[in-house]
């Protein structure tokens, strides 16, 4: 084969990839987004991330700034939604406490999937007594009620951004370890990784390259909701005043805050509130769009 | 009774049940509808046996559940009637839940499936299911009823009936569950049999009994079946007519001689010049039918099987779909083909056809030789991990295998196939024994020892849909052994070396970025071929590489094998259970059961003189698809299944099914030894 005509060839190759790719990528989006309410929950988290990400060119208020001036205001043009009993801008604390639960979520959620997943894969892959060990934690760790365990941790590892994030990732690996060595073992049994193995491919190219790929898709959608879930307990560390060191602004200690002012200035906790409940929704809309799209049936279907 | 009155006398006289042009249509996700039958006619006659074949969506199963309205929720009976005696009521008239209709499926036409296993009830004992549907067709006390439903288990010949009552149906196996089924539909008294693929998921030998029970059946009480199958060789040993489809529409049919000697469509020809057979000539060539069947939604409006044939002439494409007229006296046929088209064809198409099978070149290098292997697995139960049992999967297995030669492996399931092949290619260690690859012994090294011999040796497996991976593309999975045995420093080298392969096992290399989901089975499994390849081994397993392919695509993997074969030397070490096929390929086999090598010897004199019995039981129950030759033969009949190889029994593992057991049998285990000619025998019997 002369060298032009297997350029040409490459060519013609590549451009087939990328119609491939550009189908595949069509088809996942139509399946996402058949449903309405995908469509509706993209949008709203869409708006929360853009909220957070330009909190400082929304408002001209500091989310720490007091103003004894205004204290407990009411809603009005200067304050969107009122003051709390410090004189600080609510809806400045809302769109800034917006950022710290998108990145505690979002930050525990990676940790959590990427230490379950590798401990999934290890006790379904090497089973015997590497599979009894990392099974047996997971249970005691299951054994204990979330929100205890995140209290308890919460007096060892203190209550940074990081060490939250941390928290809230060992909470949750539990239910990764379990679903990534469910599915671990069945393409373990397959044939493709036996071939690999009788080829004498080693362990962590096995993993590598045939598992982790085939196992991947459901933790992503597991991970899609569990940025919820991880929110909404990172809002309650905060609620119970064990969350995020005062004064930074988190939704769940905005709740408890206004707890003592619904009278004056109802708006302190109801918002927040709101908003935790609207990005959790909007979350679960999303990772049901993934699930949709993900699902191994629609591949088939070419 | 009516069951038991004979009456087979006004047997062939009687129309019983008429389907008549049936269109049936199936709804897409996107409310366009898909055209899967397009008219289809079947007739069957009062203790008529018909067969009705075709590959996999040929419309054979469709046409029956469209009969019997039980479609899936987005399938539709478009045209059509369906007709039962001479009322001449409609049967597609009534509603598909209608009580009428029910009385049709459940009373008057029984049907069983592939898989029985879904269709009995796991918790309830097999003598209840098969009484309960006795009490809706008949008024009977719960005593007469478990009298009749034990009844029925003996007609259908379940041993120890009336023990085996109260057993549920994980308790039983896949051949005794399906004679179950087939007791709960008689337990109805129905007219019509339909038996859909019933038979496939069994052995040969259970498969065997099976039928031969139905055909008995059938002329006992003279109730008629329709085998629906894509197996020839059943519909040509036990069908009196058969009906051939191909793309929702049936191309040929006629009684079951005439299909088979005297076939006028294509496909039919076709057909038959592509399956081996237990009686072929040994240097054979399989015809392999080129293509795919059109899948429903692209059928062309012209004769569907028009790019696949070799007969065919311009007006082929030009003419509508062709109708059935009758060609011979009873024998109808779909082509727009005329006899003189066929001689001016065949005689281009002889030249082709007399390629006769170059002879194989069998050099004397031993590539893999096997010594006495035998690995054994231990059950363990409970709480503490007790030591129930420890059985002997593969024992004492020796055979060795050339340069350029093919050994053939076979014995129905348990017989210990996949151990062996899984120890040989050392995913087990195994307990005693010599596995030597060019002489070196690798029974006992430690797996980083291993990584150079395993270049050597490479597997095919099954499941063409589960070989591959289905996240990396076709030319990831191929590249994969020599990524693992860092055969090409430079990816260019190796991405040329992926197009070789391709070529090599006729695969088009500008679809090698193409992800597994978007091949057939047959070019799956020719990339299955191609991963094996791609470290350059010398010795292939081959694990039942063609059992999951269509009959029209298992000659083009069988072919290319051969090909590949006679090109490069390879020594084989084909697995399967269908000893017709095995036969084609193999220069010597082996037979397996329960772990243990009943017979050895070249292919030609295993299937001439046969001298184990198990040997000779096995290739008895193969049927042969020709009925002139079927109706010549007589079936071995072995009496029970072949039981777990946990429970093997402590002398010969045969001796007790065997038809000439001893004494001896029983107390010790026969060694083989040569009856001459390299023909090894484990038997007493002289």
């Amino acid at each position: 084969m002369d060298t032009k005509t297997k350029a040409a060839m490459d060519q013609s190759r590549k451009d087939v990839k990328k119609q491939m790719k550009k189908q595949a990528r069509k088809r996942f989006f139509k399946a996402m987004f058949a449903r309405r309410i995908v469509i509706v929950g993209t949008i709203g988290f869409v708006i929360i991330l853009l909220a957070a990400i330009f909190a400082p060119f929304l408002t001209p208020y500091e989310p720490d700034a007091m103003n004894e001036n205004a204290q407990l205001a009411l809603p009005s043009a200067e304050h969107l939604l009122g003051t709390d009993n410090f004189g600080r801008d609510i809806f400045t604390r809302l769109l800034y406490g917006a950022r710290i639960s998108l990145i505690i979520g979002v930050l525990a959620v990676i940790l959590a999937a990427v230490i379950g997943i590798a401990l999934g894969m290890c006790a379904a892959y090497f089973s015997g007594i590497a599979d009894i060990l990392i099974m047996r934690i997971m249970e005691a760790l299951n054994s204990i009620p979330n929100l205890m365990l995140s209290l308890a941790l919460v007096a060892v590892f203190g209550h940074s951004m990081g060490s939250l994030a941390v928290i809230l990732a060992i909470a949750t690996v539990p239910t990764y370890v379990r679903m990534t060595r469910a599915m671990t073992l069945r393409v373990k049994n397959s044939d493709y990784v036996k071939a690999a193995q009788m080829q004498g491919a080693g362990s962590i190219f096995i993993m590598v390259r045939h598992i982790l790929p085939n196992i991947m898709s459901p933790n992503l959608v597991m991970m899609m909701s569990n940025v919820g879930g991880t929110i909404l307990s990172e809002a309650s560390l905060s609620f119970l005043g064990v969350g995020i060191t005062i004064p930074t602004p988190s939704w769940g200690s905005m709740v408890s805050q206004g707890r003592g002012y619904l009278l004056d200035n109802p708006y302190i906790s109801i918002v927040p509130g709101i908003c935790v409940a609207v990005l959790v929704i909007c979350l679960n809309m999303i990772g049901d769009g993934l699930r949709d799209a993900m699902d191994p049936r629609l591949s088939g279907e070419a | 009774m009516g069951l038991i009155t004979n009456r087979k006398e006004d047997k062939l006289v009687e129309d019983l049940l008429n389907i008549e042009n049936i269109k049936t249509d199936f709804r897409n996700s996107d409310k366009s509808e898909i055209r899967v039958l397009d008219g289809v006619s079947i007739q069957l006659k009062r203790g008529e046996i018909i067969g009705l074949v075709g590959e996999s969506g040929s419309g054979k199963s469709m046409t029956m559940l469209s009969a019997l309205q039980l479609l899936p929720g987005n399938g539709k009976v478009k045209e059509g009637t369906v007709v039962l005696d001479d009322n001449g009521k409609n049967l597609l008239d009534y509603k598909p839940n209608s009580n009428a209709m029910r009385d049709v499926r459940g009373g008057r036409i029984g049907m069983i499936f592939q898989e029985p296993m879904t269709s009995l009830n796991p918790v309830m004992p097999v003598g209840e299911q098969i009484r309960e549907s006795i009490s809706e067709h008949l008024n009977l006390s719960k005593a007469e009823g478990k009298a009749k439903a034990i009844e029925m288990m003996e007609m259908v010949k379940i041993p120890d009936a009336a023990d085996r009552y109260n057993e549920y149906p994980m308790q039983f196996s896949g051949g005794m569950r399906q004679r179950i089924m087939i007791a709960m539909v008689l337990a109805a008294e129905p007219d019509v049999l339909i038996a859909d693929e019933a038979t496939t998921a069994l052995d040969v030998t259970t498969q065997a009994l099976l039928l031969e029970m139905i055909k008995d059946l059938s002329v006992r009480t003279g109730i008629s079946v329709v085998i629906v199958t894509h197996n020839l060789g059943i519909v040509a040993r036990y069908a009196e007519r058969i009906y051939v489809m191909y793309a929702g529409n049936i191309v040929e049919l006629g009684d079951a001689v005439g299909i088979f000697h005297k076939p006028y469509h294509p496909y039919t020809k076709s057909l038959l010049k592509a399956i081996p057979r237990l009686d072929d000539p040994i240097d054979r060539v399989l015809v392999p039918i080129e293509g795919m069947p059109p899948s429903p939604a692209n059928r062309p409006t012209y004769c569907a099987f028009y790019p696949r044939c070799k007969y065919a002439e311009p007006k082929c494409r030009e003419l509508p779909k062709p109708e059935l007229f009758e060609i011979f006296p009873d024998h109808f046929t779909a082509c727009h083909l005329t006899l003189e088209d066929f001689v001016t064809k065949a005689k281009q198409a002889d030249v082709s056809l007399s390629a006769v099978r170059p002879p194989k070149k069998i050099e004397d290098t031993v590539c893999i030789e096997v010594k006495n292997v035998t690995k054994s697995f231990t059950i363990y139960k409970g709480l503490m991990k007790k030591k129930v049992a420890e059985f002997n999967a593969i024992e004492d297995i020796s055979f060795f295998v050339r340069r350029g030669e093919t050994l053939g492996i076979v014995g129905e399931s348990g017989c210990g196939k996949t151990t062996l092949a899984r120890t040989i290619m050392r995913m087990y260690e195994p307990d005693r024994g010599e596995i030597n690859i060019f002489g070196t012994d690798i029974s006992k090294m430690k797996p980083k020892e291993l990584v150079p011999y395993r270049k050597n040796m490479a597997m095919v497996f099954q499941d063409p849909s589960s070989s591959l991976d289905p996240r990396k593309t076709a030319g990831e999975s191929v590249a994969e052994p020599m990524i693992i045995h860092k055969i090409y420093d430079d990816p260019a080298e190796m991405s040329d070396r992926v197009d070789e392969l391709f070529t090599l096992v006729g695969l088009d290399p500008m679809m090698r970025d193409r992800f597994p989901h978007n091949f057939s089975g047959g070019q799956r499994q020719r990339i299955g071929v191609a991963r094996a390849l791609a470290s350059n081994p010398s010795i292939l397993l081959l694990d039942e590489p063609i059992s999951a392919l269509d009959v029209s695509i298992q000659a083009q993997v069988i072919n290319l094998l051969e090909d590949l074969q006679s090109k490069m030397g390879l020594a084989y070490l084909f697995i399967a259970h269908d000893l017709a096929v095995v036969k084609h390929i193999s220069d010597k086999i082996l037979v397996m059961y329960l772990g243990r090598v009943m017979e050895e010897a070249s292919s030609e004199d295993l299937y001439r003189d046969p001298i184990h019995p198990y040997t000779q039981a096995l290739l008895s129950a193969v049927p042969i698809a020709d009925p002139v030759i079927e109706r010549q033969r007589s079936f071995i009949e072995l009496q029970g299944e072949v039981p777990s190889v946990i429970n093997r029994a402590k002398g010969c593992p045969f001796c007790n099914r065997c038809r000439y057991a001893t004494e001896q049998c029983f107390a010790e285990c026969p060694q083989a030894t040569d009856r001459g000619g390299g023909h090894m025998v484990a038997c007493f019997n002289k």
